[in-house]
């Protein structure tokens, strides 16, 4: 029993990161609890419970998958008495708490639906998130076996968020057959994880974290085994820093990404909803702001390769990384914007000039993540924590905010702001480089449920 | 001539915790310096502190002269570094790997790396993400080997290989060494490698060089006594610079690990304990081992 709580708990702190927006969420969920038991229902409550809900929920829901099949090592299973059993009650234990977490806001106090619709009960929420998790922790589980399925992993859980938001009350998937749909998923990969001798190892490690990984996963296809040689200095530094001169995978990459999401949503929502359709294309950008912070992030370990060779100093790296990393993460964002633009257009040509500018303000935040990304030059700490919390914060709310706006004012405001908070970030990062120390830098993912099924 | 390498109390903490501390050493052009010491001492913090990885705490580090977080191309060029992680990138075959890394220096010797890949068999036609934890290593290796460097700093480099591959990659190791214009700088937990390359050794224990000096210096200053009494031995024995001691459970027997004995020592202490005494040379090994008792 204690290895089946070890291994949920490790679900909620596999990240370093994600240990301190845990403890964070579990002070404000241990303070929405209070307030409700000593105030009353109110908006302080909810408040605390969706946004201790969210920071609980950011690993398990994006990474679970990814920690269950990096826990599912050939030699766990094969060595650990009844690993497979202990993981898969373990995650599921996790699972539920996943549900219940989001869940609980209803518990506290019925949110206002959309369009000022009457909320669902907590336990239509409870069942239909329970399907939602299900097939989410099945997909990341999926995709994570392969090199490029990193970029995919957010999709899942955007959407079904999204679903969830945007459905009016009639819409929402059934409950029950949410419900009965999860389990018989949930039931089916159980039956099949158990029965598998061993499970492919994680295609990718380290989230961009380890000074020594590999570039960023792209689809094989689209990665030469003989490139072209690089023409000079320059280029055969973007090829060791990225593994390529092409930017191919850069475009391929952001437009599938985008056209995936948009495909899905309009697919899913094809009834006209409580706000415009068109603006759904702005949550494909959060995912691809997740992409170009952990790129930034990825490019300060991965720079260590070029100190010994090329002869840069640390201001020369950056500027290096800059230019051959952060521009090609930026294109991803460039190519999966002007997707978004051609499919808002098209829905609604009298928004153009909305659309365009907050394609603009959407970069530019993207901008900001990314120089916030390239300046986790440190070890993991309280400063860093802070940071982290930062950065989502700035990625939640700029997102939200810049797409439920049509006021043009409003987006150019937007844009100077962030226009601004993206040179203060490159001026943070360029002061952090001077004392970059590579020997701080570890890899993100490590062992901790194999370790854990181990007792 | 400009040390290849010279520190001075060198120290390195993460946070406020000391991983170096006070290292002061120097390594010459025609030293093969073997680094040894347990899981956690400092051996890849020092090795990657001296070459600019990582900032120092307090004291000083110079790579032929300079500053090594401030080093100049041209000095980089004479380094040739392997890291105890590879960092190859996994979609290029080793050639193109090889080729790549070469594009980076003024002298890249191909010849060399095309004899050296045949003979450790390093398949430089396949993807480097296809390659083995070994084939991995060995081409870490060649890419470090490539530039001819006139400083080879190598962490832990034969930890992936099989036996063999171990003795040709140290024999060539040995070639490289026997160039008195080359320093080499390698750790290892293989001491039996570390005895057999190495003209001086590193002993690093929780942060400090405890051992700075040749090879065989080390094996002459450290012995162990065996001591054979007539009668129940005193509870202090009183050899100067005990590194370890056991006893017998008869009570008259016992084993100790000197430091520095000198000549008249073992005389002195049969007389003192009416005993036999006999002294015995150890292999870096037992060093290792009765320096970490």
């Amino acid at each position: 029993m204690k290895a089946v709580l070890q291994i949920t708990l490790t679900f909620f702190n596999f990240l370093p990161l994600q240990r301190w927006l845990s403890a964070a969420g579990l002070v404000l969920v241990a303070v929405a609890l209070l307030t409700r038991i000593l105030a009353g229902a109110g908006g302080a409550a909810l408040g605390c419970s969706i946004a201790g809900g969210i920071l609980l929920l950011l690993g398990p829901v994006f990474g679970g998958g990814v920690a269950l099949r990096q826990g599912s090592s050939l030699a766990t299973l094969m060595l650990r008495p009844h690993a497979r059993v202990r993981l898969l009650l373990g995650t599921t234990l996790a699972l539920n708490l996943v549900v219940l977490l989001v869940t609980l806001p209803f518990l506290l106090d019925a949110p206002v639906g959309p369009r000022g619709n009457p909320a669902p009960s907590a336990v239509d929420v409870f069942a239909v998130a329970w399907g939602f998790a299900a097939l989410n922790w099945v997909g990341v589980f999926a995709v994570s076996r392969y090199r490029f399925g990193l970029l995919f992993l957010w999709i899942i859980p955007i959407v079904g968020a999204n679903l969830l938001r945007f459905l009016p009350p009639g819409e929402v998937p059934d409950p029950m057959v949410a419900l009965v749909a999860g389990l018989i998923l949930w039931m089916a990969f159980a039956i099949w994880f158990l029965r598998q001798r061993s499970h492919a190892p994680l295609a990718f490690v380290g989230l961009g974290a380890s000074s020594t990984e590999a570039p960023p996963p792209v689809p094989h296809f689209l990665a030469s085994a003989s490139p072209s040689m690089p023409r000079s200095m320059s280029q055969a530094r973007q090829q060791w820093l990225t593994g390529g001169l092409s930017l191919l995978p850069n475009v391929v990459v952001g437009a599938a990404q985008a056209a995936l999401v948009l495909i899905l949503l309009f697919w899913l929502l094809d009834q006209p909803v409580g706000r415009d359709k068109a603006l759904l294309g702005n949550l494909v950008y959060m995912g691809v702001h997740i992409g170009v912070f952990l790129g930034g992030y990825w490019l300060v370990g991965r720079s260590r390769a070029l100190w010994l060779r090329g002869g840069l100093d640390r201001a020369g790296l950056l500027r290096h990384a800059e230019t051959n990393g952060l521009l090609p993460a930026l294109l991803t964002l460039f190519t999966a914007a002007l997707v978004i633009i051609a499919a808002q257009a098209w829905l609604r040509p009298d928004l153009l000039t909305t659309i365009l500018l907050n394609a603009l303000a959407q970069v530019l935040l993207g901008l900001c993540l990314a120089y916030w990304g390239l300046s986790f030059t440190h070890g993991w700490s309280l400063t860093m924590a802070i940071e982290s919390l930062g950065a989502f914060m700035l990625l939640l709310v700029g997102n939200i905010a810049l797409g439920a706006s049509r006021s043009p004012p409003f987006l150019l405001r937007s844009m100077a702001v962030l226009a601004l908070l993206a040179l203060l970030l490159r001026l943070h990062a360029h002061r952090r480089w001077r004392h970059l120390d590579w020997r701080v830098k570890r890899p993100r993912l490590n062992q901790g449920l194999a370790v854990r099924a181990r007792t | 001539m400009t040390a290849a390498v010279s520190t001075s109390q060198l120290s390195k903490a993460f946070g406020s915790h000391f991983v170096l501390r006070d290292i002061t050493t120097q390594v010459q052009p025609g030293d093969v310096v073997g680094v040894i010491g347990k899981n956690g001492a400092g051996k890849t913090t020092l090795l990657e502190t001296m070459l600019g990885f990582s900032p120092l705490t307090s004291g000083s580090v110079q790579v032929f002269g300079q500053d090594p977080m401030a080093m100049s191309a041209a000095t980089k060029a004479r380094i040739g570094f392997v890291p105890q992680q590879e960092e190859l990138l996994p979609t290029l075959t080793g050639r193109r790997q090889l080729a790549l890394n070469g594009s980076f220096y003024p002298r890249w010797d191909n010849a060399l790396l095309e004899r050296l890949a045949r003979e450790w068999e390093v398949p430089l036609e396949r993807r480097s993400g296809e390659l083995s934890g070994g084939e991995k290593q060995k081409l870490s290796t060649l890419m470090a080997l490539g530039n001819q460097p006139d400083l080879l700093v190598l962490d832990e480099p034969v930890a992936s290989l099989d036996p063999l591959a171990r003795r040709r990659f140290l024999q060539q190791l040995l070639e490289i060494a026997t160039d008195t214009t080359r320093a080499v700088i390698f750790s290892s937990h293989i001491v039996s490698d570390l005895e057999r390359v190495a003209n001086r050794i590193w002993i690093l224990r929780e942060g400090r060089l405890l051992w700075d000096g040749e090879t065989e210096k080390l094996k002459q200053s450290v012995q162990r006594l065996h001591i054979n009494a007539n009668r129940a031995l005193p509870a202090n024995l009183g050899v100067p610079n005990t590194l370890s001691e056991r006893r017998a459970s008869n009570g008259s027997s016992a084993t100790v690990t000197v430091r520095d004995p000198s000549p008249i020592l073992i005389d002195d202490l049969a007389a003192r304990l009416d005993a036999h005494v006999e002294s015995e040379g150890l292999g870096l090994e037992d060093i290792f081992l009765e320096i970490h008792a």
